[in-house]
C-alpha cells in the first residue's frame, strides 16, 4: 500500500539553552535533538529506538508542538506545523495525538474515566451534547476492551494495563490520523505488554493510523513497526525497514544496540559487543560523529565531519563515513 | 473522610463558635448592649460571668462577640484567597518572567511584619468590620499565594497536564479543570488556618485599641477593657480570651488535620 | 532434604504484611537452595513477591511477620538461621556475609556524602580498617569495576555520576567486604540497554573471581537467560517452577512460564509483525487471590472443577519443580 507521506520532518532541532551567572547568560546548549529528518507515510508505523539522551522523547513531543522546535520544519499533510498560530494549532490537535508512558501520572486522579476520555472532545468542542458524548466515550472504551462499568470509576481503581487502555481511548477520542506513542508499554508488566501491543496493532489496522512508536525495546518494534530509526544523542544513526535493520544493521551503534539486548534463550549466549564508557552528555556532544567515542570502528576522520544519512538499500539509510562496517 | 481525633475536636470547637454566632440571640441570656446599674458585679446565677464596667452581662457579650470575630475571620480568609489563589495559580502555571515578578512581589510582602502592617493600615483607614476584613486579607494573601504556587509547580509536572495540552486545552482550561482541583486539599487546609490567624490578629488589633468601635461586643476589645479590672473580676478578660483561644484552636485543628 | 554444600537453605518462607482487613501474604511457603558460586534468577512480574524474598533474607522487611527458616553458611564455617537472628546480629551479617544491590542507586546512595565516604564507611564498619587502608581497598575496587578515574569518582557525589557509574559504586560498596552471597534486586532495570550489558558482564566476571553466589531478582527473562544457571519462576507469592535455565526455557512445564515465554517479543522473529501471544487478564491482587491455583483464571489449560478447587502442590523431579496439577498431561499432549 503505497501511500503519500503524512508527516515529513526536515532538519528538526531542539536545543535547550544553559544559563549561568548572576545575570544569566547563555553559556551553552543541550542538543536534545540535532538535525533530524525523516518521513512517515499514512498508515505506517515508524519505530524510534534509542537510549537515554537520544532525544527520542523530545522528537515525539516536538512533532506535536508540546515542545517548541528550535528550528526545522514539520510538515503534516502539507501544512507546516511549526508555523501554525494558536487556533490552527488547536485544530491540528484533532489530527495528531499522543499516548504517554506513565499510566499513573497521565490520568488526573480526581476525574472519572468518562471525564478523562471525554476531555479532548470537550476541549475541541466536539459532541457538545452530554448524552452523545457519553455514548462516544463508551464506544471508545469498548474499542480498547473496557466495559461501560469503567465509566464511573477513578484511575486508582484500575491496574496499569487498564489505565494505559484508557490513555489509548483518550488519544483516539478526536479521531486522529497520527499518534505518537511514547514508550506506551515500558511501565507495564511483561504479560500485559503483549496485550497492549496487540491492541495497538489492531487499532492501527482498523482505524488506518500512522504511528510513531518510541521505545528503547527493539524487540517490541519487530512486532509493530514497519520501519525503525535508531537515534543516538539527538541524531539519527540509521533508518530503514525493520527486518533489514534487525537482521543486517549497517551502523556500528545499531550493531552494538542489537547485541546488547539480552535474548530470552540460554542457547544463544553469543559473544556480545559491550560498549565502553557512558553516553556523553547532550550538553557537550563529541565533534564530528557523536558516536565515535564509543565506537569500536572509529578512525581519526570520524572526528572531523558530521556524517550525513546515505542510502545503503531500498529506503535504508545510515550516517557513517565508513562503508565497511560493521 | 478518615476519622481523626484532631479533626473531631476542631469541628466541635468551631461548631460551638458558629452556634454562638448564628444563634446569639437565642443562646445569650441577656441583651449585650443593655447597661445596668449593677456594674462590675461578680459571677452569679443571673450573670454567669458577672457584669462589666457598664453593667452589661459579660457572657452575653462573649456570645455575641462570636459573630463579629467569625465574620472578620471568614471575610479576611476569603479576601486572602481571592487575591492569593489567582496569583499563585497563574504565576505557578505560567512560569518565566511572570512568575519571577510575582515571586519577588510576594517575597516583598511576606517580609513585612504582618501585625505591624495591619496596624498601620487600620490606623490610616479606621477600624470597621469591613475594613478589618480587607486589611487582614490583604496582609495574608502573599503566604496563601506562595503555598498555592508551590502546589501548582508540583502538579504541573504531571503527565495529565501535558495530556490536556495535547488535547488542545488552553491554559485557562487546564488551570480550571486540572490544577485548581488538585490543589483543593491544601487550599482547604490553608483557608481554615487563615480564618484562625485572622481572628487572632483582629483580636490583637482590638486589644491594641484598633478594633471595632464600641458598643459592639468584640473579644479583643473586651480583653483590653477587662485589664483594668482583673483584680475585681478576671472573667472580664478571661472570658473573651478563652473564646478567642477556643475558636482559633478549632479552625487550626481542622486545617492541620486536612494535610 | 538439605544439600550438603548449600550456601543458603530457605525452607517454607512466608512473609505477611499488615493489610486493611487481614494480613496480606506476599510470599507463601517458599523453599529453595543456593549453592556457593552459582547464579540463580528469581523471576516474576510485579507483586509476585520476588523482591520481598530478597528483603526477607536481609532482614529488611520491616513491620511484617516472617515465618520459616533461612539457614546461611557463614564464612567462618558456622551455619545459622537468619530468621532467628536479632537485628543487631543481622547488622553484622549484612555486608559481610550477604550484600544487596537495588534498582535505584540514587535512592540507595546517600546524596550528602561523597562516594568515597560511603565505600569507606562500609569497609571500616565491617572490617575496622584504618582510613588509609580503606581508601586503598576502595580505589582498587572501583578500578576493578571499570571506573576510569577512580580517584575522581571517590571525590564525587552520587548526583554527579551517571546511572551506570552509580550502579558500579553500589556494587563496589556491596562487594567491599567480600560477601559470599549477593542479592541483586533488579539492578539493571533502570539502566540503558548498553549499560545493562556492561553491568551484567561485570557481575559475571566478579563472580568468577570471588566465587560468590548471586540471587538475581528480575522480571526480564532475557537477562535471566544471559546470567543465570538456574531459575525460579514466581507467581502470586509462590514458586511455580524452578530448574536449570536451559530446561525451563526450552521445556517449560508450568503453563504460566510457557505463556510468559510465548508472550515475549523476540528480536529474531519467525515473521515480521507477528502477533504477540498475550496472557489474558492481569496479575491477581495478593489480598484477593482466586481459589485453587492462583493462575487458573488466566490459564488456557485450566480445568473447571480441578484447577479452581485444589491448590497445586510442588512436584519435584531431580532438580526440577513444578506447581501445577496438570503438568504431566500437558507435557504429554506434545508441547515442546
Amino acid at each position: 500500500m503505497s501511500d503519500a507521506a503524512i508527516l515529513e520532518v526536515d532538519n528538526l532541532r531542539k536545543w535547550y539553552e544553559i544559563r549561568r551567572g548572576v545575570i544569566p547568560r547563555v553559556v551553552g546548549n543541550v542538543r536534545a535533538v540535532d538535525d533530524v529528518s525523516f518521513v512517515i507515510k499514512a498508515r505506517e508505523v515508524l519505530g524510534l529506538a534509542g537510549e537515554s539522551g537520544s532525544g527520542k522523547t523530545t522528537i515525539g513531543r516536538a512533532l506535536l508542538r508540546l515542545v517548541q522546535p528550535t528550528s526545522g520544519r514539520i510538515i503534516f499533510s502539507g501544512t507546516d506545523v511549526t508555523a501554525l498560530d494558536r487556533s490552527a494549532l488547536r485544530r491540528f490537535r484533532r489530527k495528531a495525538q499522543i499516548i504517554f508512558q506513565d499510566p499513573y501520572s497521565s490520568l488526573d486522579p480526581r476525574l472519572t474515566i468518562e471525564e478523562i476520555v471525554a476531555e479532548p472532545l470537550r476541549v475541541q468542542g466536539m459532541e457538545p451534547i452530554r448524552s452523545r458524548r457519553r455514548e462516544r466515550v463508551a464506544a471508545l472504551l469498548s474499542r480498547v476492551s473496557l466495559s461501560t462499568d469503567y465509566l464511573e470509576r477513578r484511575p486508582r481503581e484500575l491496574s496499569g494495563g487498564q489505565r494505559q487502555r484508557v490513555g489509548i481511548a483518550r488519544a483516539l477520542a478526536v479521531g486522529p490520523e497520527f499518534i505518537v506513542a511514547d514508550e506506551p508499554v515500558a511501565s507495564l508488566d511483561v504479560s500485559i505488554q503483549a496485550q497492549i501491543v496487540n491492541l495497538m496493532e489492531e487499532l492501527k489496522e482498523t482505524l488506518g493510523l500512522a504511528l510513531l512508536f518510541i521505545s528503547h525495546d527493539i524487540a517490541i518494534m519487530r512486532h509493530i513497526a514497519d520501519r525503525i530509526a535508531i537515534v543516538y544523542l539527538g541524531k539519527i544513526m540509521e533508518i530503514g525497514p525493520v527486518r533489514q535493520i534487525v537482521e543486517a544493521p549497517r551502523h556500528p551503534y545499531t550493531e552494538a544496540l542489537l547485541s546488547a539486548v539480552p535474548h530470552p534463550d540460554p542457547r544463544q549466549r553469543r559473544q556480545r559487543i559491550v560498549l565502553g564508557g557512558d553516553i556523553p552528555s547532550p550538553a557537550s556532544p563529541p565533534s564530528g560523529c557523536v558516536f565515535r567515542t564509543r565506537c569500536r570502528y572509529a578512525i581519526p576522520a570520524c572526528a572531523q565531519t558530521v556524517p550525513q544519512l546515505e542510502a545503503v538499500g531500498a529506503d535504508h539509510y545510515k550516517a557513517c563515513i565508513r562503508n565497511d562496517v560493521p | 473522610m478518615v476519622v481523626k481525633p484532631r479533626r473531631i475536636i476542631g469541628f466541635a470547637l468551631v461548631a460551638c463558635a458558629l452556634s454562638c454566632a448564628l444563634l446569639a440571640n437565642v443562646i445569650a441570656p441577656h441583651d449585650p448592649l443593655r447597661s445596668s446599674v449593677a456594674f462590675l458585679s461578680p459571677p452569679s446565677a443571673m450573670h454567669w460571668f458577672g457584669t462589666d464596667e457598664l453593667g452589661r452581662d459579660v457572657l452575653s457579650r462573649v456570645v455575641h462577640g462570636a459573630r463579629t470575630s467569625l465574620l472578620i475571620g471568614f471575610g479576611a480568609a476569603l479576601v486572602a484567597m481571592t487575591i492569593g489563589a489567582p496569583v499563585g495559580l497563574i504565576a505557578g502555571y505560567a512560569g518565566g518572567k511572570l512568575d519571577t515578578i510575582a515571586v519577588m512581589l510576594v517575597d516583598l510582602f511576606v517580609s513585612l511584619p504582618g501585625l505591624v502592617l495591619a496596624l498601620v493600615i487600620t490606623a490610616m483607614v479606621g477600624p470597621s468590620l469591613v475594613n478589618l476584613a480587607l486589611v487582614l486579607g490583604f496582609v495574608m494573601w502573599p503566604s496563601v499565594s506562595r503555598l498555592i504556587r508551590g502546589q501548582v509547580l508540583a502538579i504541573r509536572e504531571h503527565t495529565f497536564v501535558e495530556a490536556a495540552r495535547a488535547a488542545g486545552g488552553t491554559p485557562a482550561w487546564i488551570i480550571a479543570h486540572h490544577i485548581w482541583p488538585n490543589t483543593m486539599r491544601v487550599t482547604a487546609a490553608q483557608f481554615s488556618v487563615s480564618v484562625s490567624l485572622a481572628i487572632f490578629t483582629s483580636a490583637s488589633l482590638s486589644f491594641l485599641g484598633l478594633g471595632i468601635p464600641p458598643p459592639t461586643p468584640d473579644w479583643g476589645g473586651m480583653v483590653r477593657a477587662g485589664y483594668d479590672f482583673l483584680a475585681i473580676n478576671p472573667l472580664l478578660s478571661l472570658g473573651p480570651g478563652a473564646a478567642v483561644t477556643i475558636t482559633v484552636l478549632g479552625f487550626y485543628l481542622i486545617g492541620s488535620s486536612i494535610e | 532434604m538439605s544439600k550438603a554444600n548449600s550456601l543458603l537453605e530457605v525452607r517454607d518462607l512466608t512473609v505477611r504484611f499488615p493489610g486493611r482487613a487481614a494480613p496480606i501474604t506476599a510470599v507463601k511457603d517458599v523453599s529453595f537452595d543456593l549453592a556457593p558460586g552459582e547464579t540463580v534468577a528469581l523471576v516474576g512480574e510485579s507483586g509476585c513477591g520476588k523482591s520481598t524474598i530478597g528483603l526477607a533474607i536481609m532482614g529488611l522487611t520491616g513491620a511484617t511477620q516472617v515465618a520459616g527458616s533461612m539457614k546461611l553458611s557463614f564464612k567462618n564455617g558456622e551455619r545459622r538461621n537468619l530468621a532467628e537472628l536479632s537485628d543487631r546480629a543481622m547488622q553484622q551479617v549484612r555486608g559481610n556475609e550477604v550484600a544487596m544491590i537495588f534498582q535505584e542507586p540514587m535512592s540507595s546512595l546517600n546524596p550528602v556524602h561523597t562516594v568515597g565516604w560511603q565505600i569507606r564507611e562500609a569497609i571500616t564498619r565491617h572490617q575496622g580498617s584504618t582510613r588509609a587502608l580503606a581508601d586503598d581497598t576502595a580505589l582498587r575496587l572501583l578500578s576493578q569495576l571499570g571506573i576510569p578515574d577512580a580517584g575522581r569518582c571517590m571525590r564525587s557525589y552520587p548526583h554527579q555520576l551517571s546511572g551506570g557509574m552509580r550502579q558500579r559504586v553500589m556494587i563496589a560498596i556491596a562487594l567491599s567486604c567480600r560477601p559470599s552471597l549477593l542479592i541483586a534486586d533488579e539492578p539493571t532495570t533502570a539502566l540503558d540497554v548498553t549499560v545493562q550489558a556492561q553491568i551484567l558482564e561485570l557481575l559475571k566476571s566478579l563472580q568468577a573471581e570471588t566465587g560468590m553466589a548471586i540471587l538475581f531478582i528480575t522480571h526480564n527473562l532475557g537477562v535471566v537467560a544471559e546470567i543465570a544457571q538456574r531459575t525460579m519462576v514466581m507467581y502470586a507469592g509462590q514458586i511455580v517452577e524452578a530448574g536449570a535455565v536451559d530446561e525451563v526455557f526450552h521445556g517449560p512445564r508450568m503453563p504460566y512460564t510457557r505463556a510468559l515465554l510465548d508472550s515475549l517479543p523476540q528480536l529474531n522473529s519467525r515473521g515480521d509483525r507477528a502477533k504477540l501471544s498475550a496472557i489474558p487478564g492481569q496479575v491477581p491482587n495478593p489480598a484477593a487471590l482466586p481459589p485453587g491455583c492462583a493462575f487458573h483464571p488466566r490459564c488456557r489449560y485450566a480445568l473447571h472443577g480441578l484447577c479452581d478447587r485444589q491448590q497445586p502442590v510442588l512436584e519435584t523431579s531431580v532438580d526440577r519443580i513444578v506447581r501445577c496439577l496438570r503438568w504431566k498431561e500437558i507435557a504429554m499432549a506434545g508441547a515442546p
